[in-house]
């Protein structure tokens, strides 16, 4: 089905054309998920694919922000403050094409995740922002969904040297396939937050992260799967992730996290904690990677589930890979129900079983609501 | 107040409570002491209506009901507390909101930063998390702030006196003194005969393998400190 969409879609004077081409290139390497294939191993794998949406015209007016639509970047909607610059990727390619390019070429080329591929092949027309250095800036990432068809929205960041920005990912609207991706290279003592709060199917995150940056990712969305993977490539990146999944009925919500350490003394944290009622699943599965070079690295993963009915499952995956001798590195994993002497404890307080399950569970949320 | 007849209960199949009887009278001090492991934790918290534990035999009447018939929180509002040996931590959940819920449900009023000032607890604990990162001092006083707030008819405190230091325990036992009324009753387990330099007892039980095996008056403790449960 796959197949046929792109055929259709295959436009020579589509000014992306070569761009697509080299993703659907790479996803037909990679392949769509199979079974015993490790990051997919606790993953439903059958999706129906719409057709690509098509470009729709709404008005919408945002608060400060980017506004896609059925994953097409919607210029007249945005509204980003100067002196930050929001262009869409074809005509950014001629101011910044030097660095995008090469960026985008290498990210479609190490690629591994087959729906993030997917997403090349099939963008809507994306977005670059551009944040100079020293600028900060707070914005919304706001995906509205009017059709059914496939929505691949994309965006490109660059924070130049020292900037700050606070990015907030939310959603209007269903479509019967959402494809979000979201790259950014964050340049010397840049800083960036991302707080996804989204609803739909698939999320994936690239960075790239220069000397002593810092980004810190918490998805607190409605989504199936979060692929996020980061590079800490110069001395003192550091990247911290963070998530949360309260699912129910038969919902399921993953995680794939890969931090690769690449140079000495960076650091990471990942926390992922999931709550899960009825006969809904969750899986995490995180990797650190600490390359040779990176001495005196910190790496920290720890995941914590709360698994309510015995209908529901969760299944964590913590790895490290650790090819430095310098290192300070752990990673864990918990899976439990509600602690009955808490429980009992706020009873005897007074609160209702309800009420004391309803306080435990927010108590739990509430360590990685803390970060947004 | 509080009868207990004939109660027998086991944890994970060991009997731990063996045909125990005690009548608790309104207005008065009760004092449990004993060695380790005679079960006085035990009763403390089948009383509160721990899940854990099974009672196997016996009945407890509480203002005229059927104790055991209810949950952990109809027991708290009809009136009955109990102070924590070990107060659980609950991360995630602020100190205020779970004093102004449980006060809620509980139908009572107070001025819960008055009280603590009478417990010399920082104002920045209302902000923290259930007991989490508190020092073990600082626990048994948010438990003693929680019984001058919930103002219960029958406050059972399990040890309340270990890990306190001198200062502390005239604090908790000052809180302890200030909230007795002819109507409400106390049940103090307790190792030391220090606390009752503090708290004068009007009764004292002596529990040992799940039974009350003596009761006396406040003269019994100076007798047990010197001789021991032998």
């Amino acid at each position: 089905m796959l197949d046929t969409h792109w055929a259709e879609c295959f436009d020579l004077k589509d000014p992306l054309i070569h761009t697509r081409k080299k993703a659907w290139d790479r996803f037909e390497q990679i392949g769509l998920p199979r079974s015993k294939q490790e990051a997919f191993q606790y993953v439903r794998k059958e999706f129906c694919y719409p057709k690509p949406a098509s470009q729709k015209r709404v008005s919408q007016k945002s608060e400060e922000g980017l506004v896609f639509v059925d994953g097409f970047f919607d210029e007249a909607s945005s509204t980003i403050p100067g002196p930050l610059i929001v262009l869409p990727i074809e005509k950014a390619m001629k101011s910044y094409g030097l660095f995008l390019q090469s960026r985008m070429q290498k990210v479609i080329q190490e690629e591994m995740d087959p729906f993030a591929a997917l997403n090349g092949a099939f963008q809507g027309s994306g977005a670059f922002l551009y944040v100079p250095p020293k600028c900060k800036a707070a914005l919304q990432i706001v995906h509205v969904l009017t059709q059914d068809g496939m929505a691949s929205p994309r965006l490109h960041i660059y924070l130049g040297r020292g900037a700050r920005l606070e990015l907030e990912q939310i959603s209007q609207g269903k479509s019967e396939f959402s494809n979000a991706f979201l790259d950014c290279v964050l340049d010397q003592d840049a800083t960036m937050k991302w707080v996804d709060r989204s609803e739909g199917d698939f999320v994936a995150v690239r960075a790239l992260l220069k000397k002593s940056s810092k980004l810190t990712t918490v998805s607190l969305g409605k989504l199936f799967r979060t692929s996020l993977k980061v590079e800490l490539a110069e001395e003192e990146a550091e990247a911290e992730l963070y998530g949360l999944a309260e699912v129910g009925g038969n919902t399921q919500t993953h995680f794939h996290a890969l931090v690769e350490h690449i140079a000495p003394r960076t650091k990471s944290r990942q926390h992922f904690k999931s709550v899960l009622k009825e006969s809904s699943r969750f899986s995490f599965e995180g990797k650190i990677y600490v390359h040779s070079e990176a001495q005196k690295t910190e790496a920290y993963q720890l995941n914590n589930n709360m698994v309510l009915s015995d209908d529901a499952a969760a299944h964590a995956k913590p790895n490290l890979e650790i090819f430095a001798d310098d290192v300070k590195a752990s990673h864990g994993a918990t899976v439990g129900g509600l602690n009955e002497e808490q429980l009992f404890y706020l009873r005897t307080r007074g609160l209702s079983q309800a009420m004391a399950t309803d306080w435990l569970i927010r108590g739990f949320c509430q360590e990685i609501l803390d970060h947004a | 107040m509080l009868e207990i007849i004939d109660l027998s209960a086991s944890v994970k199949g060991s009997p731990i409570l063996n045909g125990l009887n005690l009548i608790i009278r309104k207005g008065k001090v009760h004092v449990l002491m004993g060695p380790n492991g005679a079960g006085k934790s035990t009763l403390a918290n089948i009383l509160a209506g721990h899940p854990a534990y099974e009672v196997t035999g016996g009945e407890v009447w509480f203002k005229g009901q059927n104790l055991l018939e209810l949950e952990p929180e109809e027991r708290a509002c009809l009136g009955l507390f109990m102070s924590f040996q070990y107060p659980i931590e609950i991360p995630g959940v602020t100190n205020r909101q779970f004093l102004e819920d449980a006060m809620k449900a509980l139908g009572k009023q107070g001025n819960i930063e008055k009280s603590m000032e009478a417990l010399k607890i920082r104002k920045e604990f209302l902000d923290r998390s259930i007991n989490e990162g508190f020092s073990g001092g600082e626990k048994k006083r948010n438990e003693i702030l929680q019984m001058s707030l919930f103002q219960p008819d029958l406050a059972i405190l399990d040890e309340t006196d270990s890990g306190l230091d001198i200062d502390a325990m005239r604090i908790v036992a000052e809180g302890v003194n200030a909230m007795r009324t002819p109507e409400n009753a106390l049940l103090l387990i307790t190792h030391y005969q220090r606390l009752l330099d503090y708290i004068s007892p009007d009764y004292i039980h002596v529990m040992r393998e799940g039974r009350i095996i003596q009761t006396g008056g406040a003269e019994l403790a100076a007798i047990l400190e010197e001789k021991g449960y032998a």
